[in-house]
């Protein structure tokens, strides 16, 4: 029983480092070879856990090796334009000025109500008002409506509107995150001075975040719906 | 750039693990296969191998652990329970089934030595 927690615990810290140097993607953002190599890195490092009598080196030199390769499968992806499309194919362009490439979609294998169900999950419910629709990688349909289906913006009808402003959580729990006051260039002064405004004090800041023209929002703990 | 240096980081440490893992198991091997032969020939030739057979025990005993980050376990247990079923036997086997140990002794190391060593074989 002791072995199989200490086991766990050692291809758990290994599984995390692993994953960890391979960078952040999400499951449905991931690329064929990273789906792969996330599938094999956790089938790998449970054999050891369901074998006692197997080394644990086996499964940590395994990770080590698939984590190499995933590195240098996304390094030779960024530099070389010919690997990526060979590991990751290429995007398919469905919908091009407002017709649909039915020879695109046989390439891809997709149906109409294939097409339909993913324009659905863009909000599109009618296909006239569809100008592009390209399918990409990793399965995702990105949709460029036509100029006449799209929402006005401030652009269109020439309103002035503040420049977009980051804000940053600058309260986190009663505690003061130091790196996002320093992204802001502010400093503990400022926020103090936010604090007595809104007439708080730190300890019952649930969360506060602050944007560099001091514009202040805050949630207090305790606070419920 | 970084993700690059990680990577040969662990490379690196991939490398030596297994040149340092594979020089240990095939030293040990040597040396147990070494023993046991010293021991059959002991043996055969009508001297007390005891002293072989002890060394041979101290020697695997002491080189288990290292053994077993590298070598299944079973297999290096198997060949513990061999050498002790030589030692704490009871009275003295004859020379058939002292043989018959040593050869198995001798048959689990080659193994293991086999499995450590990088073959087409092990790939396929």
């Amino acid at each position: 029983m002791n072995v199989t927690i200490a086991r766990t615990v050692i291809l758990y810290l290994f599984v995390i480092l692993g994953i960890r140097l391979m960078g952040k993607r999400q499951i449905g953002d991931m690329q064929p070879n990273e789906l792969v190599i996330t599938l094999l890195i956790s089938e790998i490092a449970a054999i050891p856990l369901q074998d006692p009598a197997r080394p644990v080196l086996d499964g940590v030199i395994a990770i080590f090796v698939l984590v190499i390769l995933e590195i240098l499968m996304s390094v030779l992806t960024m530099k070389s334009l010919w690997f990526k499309k060979l590991m990751n194919g290429k995007s398919a362009v469905i919908i091009q000025n407002g017709v649909i490439d039915q020879k695109a979609m046989r390439d891809v294998r997709m149906t109409v109500l294939d097409l339909m169900e993913l324009l659905r999950g863009q909000n599109v419910f009618d296909l006239s008002t569809v100008a592009f629709a390209v399918l990409e990688v990793n399965g995702d349909l990105s949709v460029l409506l036509k100029s006449s289906e799209k929402a006005l913006t401030a652009g269109d009808v020439n309103a002035q509107k503040d420049p977009a402003e980051l804000p940053l959580p600058v309260v986190s729990d009663g505690r003061i995150v130091k790196e996002n006051l320093s992204a802001l260039k502010l400093n503990e002064e400022d926020l103090r001075d936010a604090l007595k405004n809104e007439d708080v004090s730190l300890d019952e800041v649930f969360i506060m975040t602050m944007d560099q023209n001091r514009h202040t929002k805050t949630i207090r703990k305790g606070t419920n719906p | 750039m970084k993700r690059l240096i990680a990577a040969g980081i662990l490379l690196l440490a991939v490398l030596v693990i297994n040149c340092c893992g594979t020089r240990q198991v095939l030293r040990t091997c040597n040396a147990a296969a070494a023993l046991a032969e010293q021991a059959q020939e002991e043996e055969t030739g009508g001297q007390d191998c005891t002293d072989s057979l002890s060394r041979l025990q101290i020697l695997w005993r002491d080189r288990s652990i290292p053994l077993s980050l590298f070598v299944n376990h079973e297999w290096v247990n198997e060949v513990q329970i061999e050498i002790d079923s030589l030692l704490y036997g009871g009275d003295t086997p004859g020379h058939e089934v002292f043989t018959e140990h040593l050869n198995t002794i001798k048959i689990l190391i080659s193994q293991i030595e086999e499995n450590t060593k990088f073959s087409l074989k092990s790939i396929c």
